[in-house]
């Protein structure tokens, strides 16, 4: 056992945020006060969609193969999987650009995360409540604007609930838009963090008891297959959750 | 919310993973808006209009395929019925025919019966006509031949008994 080595800092070290970047060969980079990894990571992934999609998808194939086609697939998916049965036809269609966005903006993120070197910028709370905010607005300040501000109310209201428990219900339903704002933020930012720990604990193990704690690597390899497949699913859940939300206010009888 | 880039307190502090950071939040609002506005423009909008036209182009390429199914059937009906109608047609002309070539038939052979009675009564007539004739040389030959024995006998002036192989002698020269 190397009893200089302390997991605890270990793990935070590497899950936290930075002013440095890790690099081979060159040992941390430091990088611009006004830059943190996290924030780096948040720059590489809007680049990396924006190559992605400006550059290697294809507008004028008839029939898409290849990248075109996964790419037409996942945003076909999130219009016609989520934003179209959760908001309705219209209003489905018109925030498909912004669900795409959440699914793409968070899968890159993610799956930067899932990459040596690179960090996880949705294990910070600080990338994850900003987007949570974001359908925090549509649930509100859009619902406003939609359905003014007696509809917006009306929405913590449900119909058939007798008089008596009603200031009860639309007090509830009212803080229930925090919560599940604060949730959407929590879910993705503690599970992204909550992987990351396992993982880093599991090598960290080995760092402590050498060679004792080797099948803690087999452990750790299949702990990252489950990652990858976090990875989606969480981007998946985020959008989800968002038009279900949004959905929820735009049209509270359904 | 800590207004420093990092979460972890570069200072030494304990880290808190639950305070966001101010510079972080406006740099993922500002990046998540700029990405939303360039994917926007350059592709959302241009994946969506060309989904929606294949999907267009799909449905309306469904509804073709099943128009034109259904005239497909309509036309295997048409020609169904079609090859019953030639097939009736035909064996109508075939009965017609058959009709028509049993009483040509029955007419040849009437005509032809008609035919063979006139040859066969025309030479009968010519038979009848040829043994008149016949009877008539015959005749006037015999009387030629009479004559030419009377002018002998008379000529040869015999007796009886001459005279009758003499007779004899003409009817067998004769």
């Amino acid at each position: 056992m190397n009893p200089s080595f302390n997991l605890t800092e270990y793990v935070m070290h590497h899950v936290m945020n930075s002013n440095e970047w890790h690099l081979p060969f060159l040992g941390p980079v430091p990088l611009p006060g006004f830059l943190s990894l996290h924030g780096l990571m948040v720059i590489i992934c809007a680049l990396i969609l924006i190559v992605l999609f400006c550059v290697f998808y294809r507008h004028q194939e008839r029939v898409p193969t290849g990248l075109t086609n996964l790419l037409e697939a996942f945003v076909q998916f999130v219009r016609d999987g989520i934003a179209i049965p959760s908001l309705g036809e219209e209003e489905g269609e018109r925030l498909t650009p912004l669900l795409c966005t959440f699914f793409f903006f968070i899968l890159g993120l993610n799956l930067l995360g899932q990459i040596p070197l690179f960090a996880t910028a949705t294990a910070n709370i600080s990338v994850t409540a900003p987007l949570a905010l974001i359908t925090f607005y549509f649930m509100t300040a859009d619902t406003v604007r939609k359905n003014g501000i007696g509809g917006f109310f009306h929405a913590f209201m449900p119909a058939g609930v007798p008089k008596i428990i009603l200031p009860f219900i639309f007090l509830m339903e009212f803080i229930g838009i925090f919560i599940r704002t604060f949730a959407l933020m929590i879910r993705l930012f503690a599970n992204m963090l909550a992987g990351h720990m396992l993982i880093l604990s599991l090598l960290g193990m080995v760092v402590m008891f050498g060679w004792w704690a080797l099948p803690a690597v087999v452990l750790a390899v299949g702990i990252s297959l489950l990652e990858l497949l976090i990875v989606f699913l969480q981007a998946y859940i985020f959008v989800l959750l968002s038009a279900v939300f949004i959905g929820q206010m735009y049209h509270p009888q359904h | 919310m800590e207004n420093t880039a990092m979460g972890h307190a570069a200072s030494g502090g304990s880290p808190n993973l639950l305070m966001p950071e101010t510079l972080m939040v406006i740099l993922t609002w500002g990046t998540f808006f700029i990405l939303l506005f360039v994917l926007q423009k350059f592709a959302w909008k241009p994946i969506l209009v060309s989904l929606k036209k294949r999907e267009d182009h799909i449905r309306k390429s469904l509804e073709d395929a099943d128009k034109i199914k259904e005239q497909l059937a309509q036309i295997e009906i048409a020609k169904i019925k079609i090859l019953d109608e030639a097939k009736a047609q035909a064996n109508g002309i075939i009965e017609q025919s058959r009709k028509t070539g049993h009483e040509l038939e029955l007419q040849i052979e009437q005509k032809a019966k008609k035919s063979a009675e006139e040859i066969i009564s025309s030479a009968y007539q010519e038979i009848q006509g040829e043994r008149e004739r016949v009877r008539q040389a015959l005749k006037k030959e015999s009387v030629q031949t009479a004559v030419t024995l009377a002018e002998r006998i008379l000529k040869e002036n015999l007796d009886t008994e001459k005279n009758r192989n003499l007779i004899n002698q003409a009817i067998k020269d004769f």
